[in-house]
């Protein structure tokens, strides 16, 4: 453990390098966020409810599932497409390390500094919507919320992580990568509830692991669900992740494979 | 004992072959032929502990594909590997610790950081004791000259100064078998000397078996006993250095300054005039008439200066390679 430790601590050195970014990140969230939180206002209008939710509720939900993004989010497939296709990848399997473990640990190592932006820009964004955001007071739910975050953290590595092990097959992964993760955004309900969808495109998001990434965590903060609804559906995104977890190795050890090291 | 066994080792890799122009970039998107190109192509040697051996050959000769099968990066199409008594595909935390694979373009460096910084996290990847780390850091850094750029972004160093970084973090965990692909590619010739009587001292004091390719004979002639000539996948010749000269050239080369106009064409009795620019001819002659043939144009021509000279070894390959009879 002490090995990945090390790489925490370098992915952490690396990533204040370049510290602007961070702030200017942020201040990109924090705008784009509070236009769209505008617009959902606009078109909540004189409704009371859309898809079962009142506007309070949306905002909060908006607001909920960006930080939940800005939690989960690894940027794997990115950075695995890239090891592969600069030969990078040929360094960091040939260390005494487990690659996934090592491109994990990379990708928490540059949050810390990442989400105390991040928070504040959400908490920016907060200040414009004063007196009209839900603020949980369920018990049983505060403590679900953030254990459902943890199995979504651990689906979108998962999902992000067999992203980037199509670039073992295509050499490059903007197309395939761009498609899954326009999917993953419209399933998992980055841009709306999916409750604001038809109900054909709700019965499918139904089968999709997709919808336990951001919008199940956000149904439980909301009260949304029952408790014991909650429960179940943390034991689905445990399917969901054993299930992911046996892809992503048998699918990264056929890609191996097929790995011709590149670049180098 | 030998330490690395490569057996019948067959890679080749699938690549699409596209027709040029525009008609035929459309034409690939819909259709594409797939060609098998045989990187190596069923090969087998040995190499004894301690050995430091040259890995030479044209440009994709499948050099570098044979180092990428012998470290572990690339899955054999056939045949068998073994070093230190593993098979380098299962990538064994063991056998990782034991061997290092450098690579001219590549960079293991942390690329925003300061060099010292990847060496430390090598040595916690490695678990190198930190009396051992600091020795050879010490040891390293002192004989690649290098002690004064340590705490310089990686990114700011020029390409000498990087490629020993480079070299030094591969070498931290002492790795008994080494493979290095390149090392001196890009080196001004001063650098490249060094890094040559790098490589030599740290062979001789480690007794680590080191595989090297290059492109630069010198790299090869001043470092390496032993040879592994490699072309189009196949092993032309496995041997020793000397005796490339013995099996392949059979021609000794006489070169003469004349002191007088001369005949080229009585020359021409003596053997084949390579080059003839007066003052100065090359002839080339059967190794074992050489001395005949000296002493004939000593006698019958106007001589300043002659030279019997062996046929370079850069120039051996090279025919061996292009398939010619040598000089």
């Amino acid at each position: 453990m002490r090995k990945y430790w090390a790489i925490v601590k370098i992915g952490f050195k690396n990533a204040l390098t370049y510290r602007a970014d961070f702030f200017l990140w942020g201040f990109n969230e924090f705008l784009g966020t509070l236009v769209f939180l505008f617009i959902w206002s606009v078109i909540f209008g004189e409704k009371g409810r859309i898809g079962g939710f009142s506007l309070p509720e949306t905002i909060t939900y908006l607001i909920g599932v960006g930080l939940i993004n800005n939690i989960i989010s690894t940027a794997a497939s990115r950075f695995i497409q890239r090891d592969v296709q600069s030969g990078r990848l040929s360094n960091l399997i040939l260390i005494p390390l487990n690659y996934p473990l090592v491109r994990l640990f990379l990708s928490l190592s540059a949050k810390p500094v990442n989400l105390l932006i991040r928070f504040f820009a959400y908490f920016a964004v907060a200040l414009f919507f004063k007196g009209k955001l839900v603020v949980s007071s369920n018990f049983p739910m505060i403590l679900l919320t953030p254990i459902s975050v943890v199995f979504a953290f651990a689906i979108n590595f998962l999902v992000d992580y067999l992203t980037g092990c199509i670039s073992f097959w295509t050499i490059t992964t903007e197309g395939p990568e761009g498609i899954v993760r326009t999917i993953k955004n419209i399933f998992s309900g980055n841009y709306a509830p999916i409750s604001f969808f038809p109900p054909g495109f709700q019965v499918i998001a139904n089968f999709l692991p997709f919808i336990y990434i951001q919008y199940f965590p956000m149904l439980i903060y909301l009260g949304k669900v029952s408790t014991i609804e909650a429960i179940k559906g943390i034991g689905l995104q445990i399917f969901w992740v054993v299930v992911l977890y046996f892809l992503a190795r048998a699918v990264w050890r056929k890609g191996l494979k097929k790995y011709e090291g590149v670049g180098i | 004992m030998s330490v690395i066994e490569v057996k019948h080792l067959k890679k080749y890799y699938q690549v699409h072959k596209k027709e040029p122009g525009l008609i035929g970039s459309i034409k690939s998107l819909f259709k594409r032929k797939y060609e098998d190109v045989k990187a190596v192509d069923n090969i087998s040697f040995e190499i004894d502990e301690g050995e430091l051996v040259g890995f030479i050959g044209p440009n994709g000769a499948g050099k570098t594909t044979t180092l990428k099968c012998l470290s572990g990066l690339l899955y054999p199409t056939a045949g068998s590997v073994s070093v230190l008594g593993y098979n380098p595909w299962h990538r064994k935390y063991d056998f990782l610790k034991q061997i290092s694979l450098v690579m001219g373009q590549k960079n293991q460096l942390w690329w925003d950081l300061p060099a010292i910084e990847s060496f430390i996290l090598n040595r916690e990847i490695y678990e190198i004791p930190k009396k051992q780390y600091e020795e050879t850091l010490e040891e390293l850094t002192t004989l690649l000259e290098i002690k004064d750029i340590l705490k310089i972004q990686v990114r700011k160093l020029s390409l000498g100064q990087r490629m020993k970084c480079e070299l030094i973090a591969a070498l931290l965990h002492s790795p008994k078998v080494l493979f290095l692909d390149e090392p001196t590619i890009g080196l001004d010739v001063v650098m490249q000397k060094k890094m040559r009587d790098f490589i030599k001292e740290y062979n001789r004091r480690k007794k680590s078996t080191i595989i090297l390719t290059s492109h630069y004979m010198g790299d090869v002639k001043e470092l390496c006993k032993r040879v592994i000539i490699i072309d189009k996948g196949k092993i032309v010749f496995d041997g020793e250095l000397a005796e490339i000269v013995e099996k392949y050239a059979d021609h000794k080369i006489l070169s003469v300054v004349f002191s007088k106009e001369i005949d080229p064409r009585k020359l021409e009795e003596i053997g084949e005039i390579k080059e003839f620019d007066y003052p100065k001819a090359v002839i080339s002659v059967k190794r074992e008439v050489a001395s005949v043939a000296s002493a004939e144009i000593l006698q019958h021509f106007p001589v300043a200066d002659l030279n019997v000279e062996e046929v370079p070894i850069e120039q051996i390959i090279r025919e061996v390679f292009t398939g010619k009879d040598v000089a």
